[in-house]
């Protein structure tokens, strides 16, 4: 940076952004989160064998050239189940966090900012979903609404609106005090306004951070529900429903469970590391110093 | 000063790494300090004094990313060649620092006789009956109403002023030599902080300690520091008496700083001499005289060369054009 | 000259638990005139800040009334209060808090604008432009930077520029310059100066720093523990403090000068009473030093003792 800083009072000052590191840290997550995700998108053309394909003489085999990551119990290709399972996962776990955020959010920003009854009973709302037991309230929804991806997905979405609900309550406290908000007031602003320009912008950093350990808590969430068989039904694979499915082998083909288990763990592992980095990241003051 | 210093710093420097690049804190600095005199030191933010002050009694310390150099001699020994132990002692029983937030420099969950009674157990050998009675006492000599029954409050329960007299009390319990006052008053209000900055110099002046005045406030300054240095961008740029400094500045910055100064005797609407620019980034220091961008009396010299602080009398300043000299 | 703005027994009291209740104003009646600075002193916890969010309606105050140009907002709500807000603009002590971080410095200033209305987007580049340059800013050196990257006074250059931009009469300037470092302070006083001249505008100023508010009011009001203590012109007040509590505070404020003997306060040793509980009678009567058993039953009124000068004390140091 060559700007000059002479132009006494009228010059801005010319503060540079650091140079941001691409530490391993950050690559390694970063690059299977990508991997995860093109393959996941690109299933359908990479000339991968039906998931759902049977080859029952061929069951329980160990990886090999023809099956890179060997078959399962009913001797399907393990590969092609992983990646078209990523898929499944990958929708569940964006998916209903997503849900959880818009109304959670919502909730928590219009409890943060009106504060009063409306906090109260924001507040009442949150503890009551806190203290409704997750998977029970997850069991309920499956076996009512029966067992699909979008009912697995709305269980799910609906569980994680009370942790939105507080992250985004407690950030929208700290903005709300904040004198540019008061400033927006004295020019006028509605609270619409003020809501979705001076608080939305800076609650959403913090709320993707958080969005990206959801994620993993989700996926992990959706291995829980297939465990006990309320997942997302067969033959959709899903990494949760291969554990699950891999158990009954696990002496004699200890791959078909580890293998799906060791890329969830990854996975999970990435979005953590990604979500902690990006959060450092977020915070305008930080990179200021 | 005749007597023999009872704190000397030589070329101190301390040196943070940041994303941005060295940040040359403190650079260079050099004073002296006899005995039962006040030093003030004078800056705006950023310019170095409070962690001037801090790397003296090892409150910045060299970790990762920070460097700290120079030598501080306090009555013929260096502090920092002292062992940790060593370092401790001087520090508990031969040094008070008083900050500016008492709510933060006090413990919130001792009771206040206690923490005051604490460094006279560890550093006189008090039991703790005795040191629950000199701690009462100091209370009430810091000006505590009630000195038995606050004793046994939190600091909580007590309003800023009087928790700066408990942090006072606190600092002067071992009977210290040196007084470090790290802008003990910014946080009060002005009534408040006239009866602190007149306690402080009471137990100074009873108590014959040396001390050290931090503070933004020039008004502050006047009125308390025998002496005056001001810090600029990290370096001292002017040191001289307090008489000198605010009777015959010789270096540009302060004498524009005086000028800025809204003035009780002047009259309401009168301009004011304002300093165009600001303080310059630490990070990004360049050669030469780090006001110079903001100086009416800068020449090319100013921009390639940095001034040393040269000494005239007792009157030292870092500038290439000092100002006449009681003209 | 006509009163810009009327401020009649305005109370602000809130509970903090417990049953208790800050009684932050107490009945402050006081008028700012059109043109004029008033200068607002106080202490923390005099409610000198209280007071001025509660003119601006932010809230309401709990009682009482405030006349501005005609419009009583006190009984304005929604949309029509909204409606004359752009004539009274505000300007906080923290000018990096005062600004939303993740908004580029030219959408700050012409926020106003979008909000009442000037949907002309070359008209509200113009306008931007033209409060930048007249707050010394450079429009294309700062147009697309965010807050974080300026300094304090530039963040408070910033602030005005925002304040200015819909052209308000009354800006309410809660201590400008005392998060600022002190080479800056000055640029940012004699700013404040300008503007008032060049835009026509009334300013109520609130400051701890009596140098500072000598240096900027035409006239000042003293604060303390939520009652107006003094009212006078600026000059009068300065020469010959009516209220034992002004005379103290003058006589606490150190001088930039070593030659000048600090005054005496005279003040009875103690802290200042929290506004939880204040005193009976007068509420300055626990420090004052001429307090006799009249002021502990009786509220002194603020009362006139000379044309445009009023204290509100049972014994004032000027007859």
């Amino acid at each position: 940076m060559s700007v000059s800083a002479t132009k006494s009072t009228l010059a801005a000052a010319p503060a540079s952004r650091p140079r941001r590191r691409l530490h391993w840290a950050l690559v390694l997550p970063l690059g299977w989160l990508l991997l995860v995700v093109f393959l996941a998108i690109t299933a359908d053309w990479i000339g991968l064998p039906d998931p759902a394909a049977q080859e029952l003489i061929l069951r329980r085999k160990p990886p090999s050239a023809e099956y890179l990551l060997g078959t399962d119990n009913l001797g399907r290709d393990m590969l092609s189940r992983i990646i078209y399972g990523a898929r499944t996962s990958l929708i569940v776990g964006i998916c209903a966090p997503f849900l959880g955020f818009l109304v959670g959010g919502a909730i928590g920003m219009s409890a943060g900012y009106f504060r009063g009854k409306i906090d109260l009973l924001a507040v009442g709302f949150i503890d009551v979903l806190l203290a409704f037991p997750a998977l029970v309230l997850a069991l309920t929804f499956t076996a009512y609404l029966g067992q699909s991806l979008f009912n697995v997905t709305l269980a799910l979405g609906i569980l994680s609106i009370p942790a939105a609900a507080r992250v985004s309550r407690a950030n929208t406290l700290a903005w709300a005090n904040r004198d540019f908000v008061l400033a927006a007031r004295t020019i006028g602003a509605s609270n619409w306004r003020i809501l979705t320009r001076e608080i939305l912008p800076n609650l959403l950093p913090p709320m993707f951070a958080f969005w990206l350990v959801a994620i993993s808590v989700i996926i992990v969430a959706e291995g829980a529900l297939s465990f006990l068989g309320l997942g997302i039904p067969a033959p959709q694979p899903s990494w949760g429903g291969m554990i699950a499915d891999g158990r009954e082998a696990l002496d004699v083909a200890p791959h078909t469970a580890l293998i799906p288990a060791a890329v969830m763990f990854a996975t999970v592992l990435s979005l953590n590391f990604v979500g902690d980095i990006v959060r450092n990241m977020v915070d305008p003051r930080r990179s200021a110093l | 000063m005749t007597n023999k210093p009872l704190l000397s710093v030589r070329d101190a420097r301390v040196g943070f790494t940041t994303v941005r690049g060295v940040v040359r804190a403190v650079d260079g600095v050099s004073f002296e300090l006899a005995e039962g005199r006040t030093l003030g030191i004078v800056g705006e933010s950023g310019s170095g004094k409070s962690v001037l002050v801090r790397s003296l009694i090892g409150l910045v310390s060299a970790t990762t990313g920070v460097e700290v150099e120079g030598q501080v001699v306090f009555e013929g020994r260096d502090l920092r060649k002292l062992s940790p132990a060593d370092f401790r002692r001087v520090l508990g029983s031969e040094i008070g620092i008083v900050f500016q937030d008492p709510m933060t420099s006090l413990n919130p969950v001792t009771k206040i006789g206690r923490q005051i009674g604490e460094g006279l157990r560890l550093n006189r050998g008090l039991d703790r009956a005795a040191a629950d009675r000199r701690a009462v006492e100091l209370l009430s000599e810091v000006g505590i109403p009630e000195p038995e029954r606050r004793a046994r409050q939190y600091p909580h329960e007590l309003s800023g002023g009087m928790r700066q007299r408990v942090a006072i009390a606190i600092a002067i319990a071992c009977a210290p030599k040196l007084l470090i006052a790290d802008e003990p008053t910014t946080a009060l209000d002005v009534t408040v902080q006239r009866q602190i900055l007149d306690l402080l110099q009471r137990e100074q002046r009873q108590r014959g300690m040396a001390m050290i005045l931090i503070t933004h406030d020039l008004g502050v300054a006047a009125s308390r520091a025998d002496d005056i240095m001001v810090m600029y961008a990290g370096r001292a740029v002017e040191a001289a008496s307090t008489r000198e400094i605010f009777r015959t500045p010789r270096m540009p910055y302060t004498e524009a700083l005086l000028r800025s100064l809204p003035r009780l005797s002047d009259r309401t609407h009168t301009r004011l001499t304002a300093i165009p620019g600001r303080p310059p980034d630490l990070a990004r220091r360049t050669g030469g005289c780090a006001f110079a961008p903001r100086c009416s009396y800068r020449t090319e010299r100013c921009d390639a060369e940095q001034p040393m602080l040269t000494r005239e009398g007792g009157h030292g300043f870092s500038c290439f054009h000092p100002l006449a000299n009681g003209a | 000259m006509n009163d810009l703005l009327r401020i009649s027994d305005l109370v602000v009291e809130y509970p903090v638990g417990g049953g208790r209740r800050v009684h932050a104003v107490s009945g402050v009646t006081l008028t700012v005139r059109d043109g004029e600075t008033l200068g607002l002193v106080g202490e923390s916890g005099s409610g000198k800040s209280s007071l001025a969010r509660a003119l601006l309606q932010l809230p309401p105050p709990q009682g009482g009334s405030v006349l501005f140009d005609g419009n009583e907002l006190t009984q304005l709500r929604g949309k029509a209060l909204r409606a004359v807000r752009p004539r009274l603009q505000m300007i906080f002590q923290d000018p990096i808090a005062s600004l939303n971080p993740r908004r580029k410095v030219a959408e700050i200033i012409a926020e106003p604008l979008i909000v009442s209305g000037v949907a002309d987007a070359a008209e509200r580049t113009r306008r931007v432009r033209s409060v930048m340059e007249a707050v010394g800013l450079d429009p294309d050196l700062v147009w697309n930077r965010r807050p974080h990257e300026f300094s304090g006074g530039q963040c408070q250059r910033i602030a005005i520029a925002r304040a200015l931009v819909l052209e308000p009469s009354l800006i309410v300037c809660d201590e400008p310059v005392s998060a600022l470092d002190v080479s800056i302070r000055a640029q940012i006083l004699n700013l404040l100066e300008d503007m008032k001249a060049r835009f026509g505008l009334t300013l109520l100023f609130i400051a701890h720093d009596l140098a500072v508010v000598k240096s900027v009011s035409d006239r000042v009001a003293v604060m303390y523990l939520g009652k107006l203590c003094e009212v006078a012109s600026s000059e009068d007040l300065f020469a010959s403090p009516a209220h034992p509590y002004t005379a103290a505070l003058m006589a606490a404020i150190p001088e930039p000068d070593p030659d000048l003997p600090l005054g005496d306060t005279k003040l009875k040793p103690g802290d200042p009473p929290s506004p939880l509980d204040p005193p009976s009678g007068c509420r300055f009567r626990t420090r004052c030093p001429l307090a006799e058993p009249r002021c502990a039953t009786e509220v002194p009124p603020l009362r006139a003792i000379a044309p445009g000068r009023e204290v509100a004390c049972h014994f004032p140091l000027v007859a």
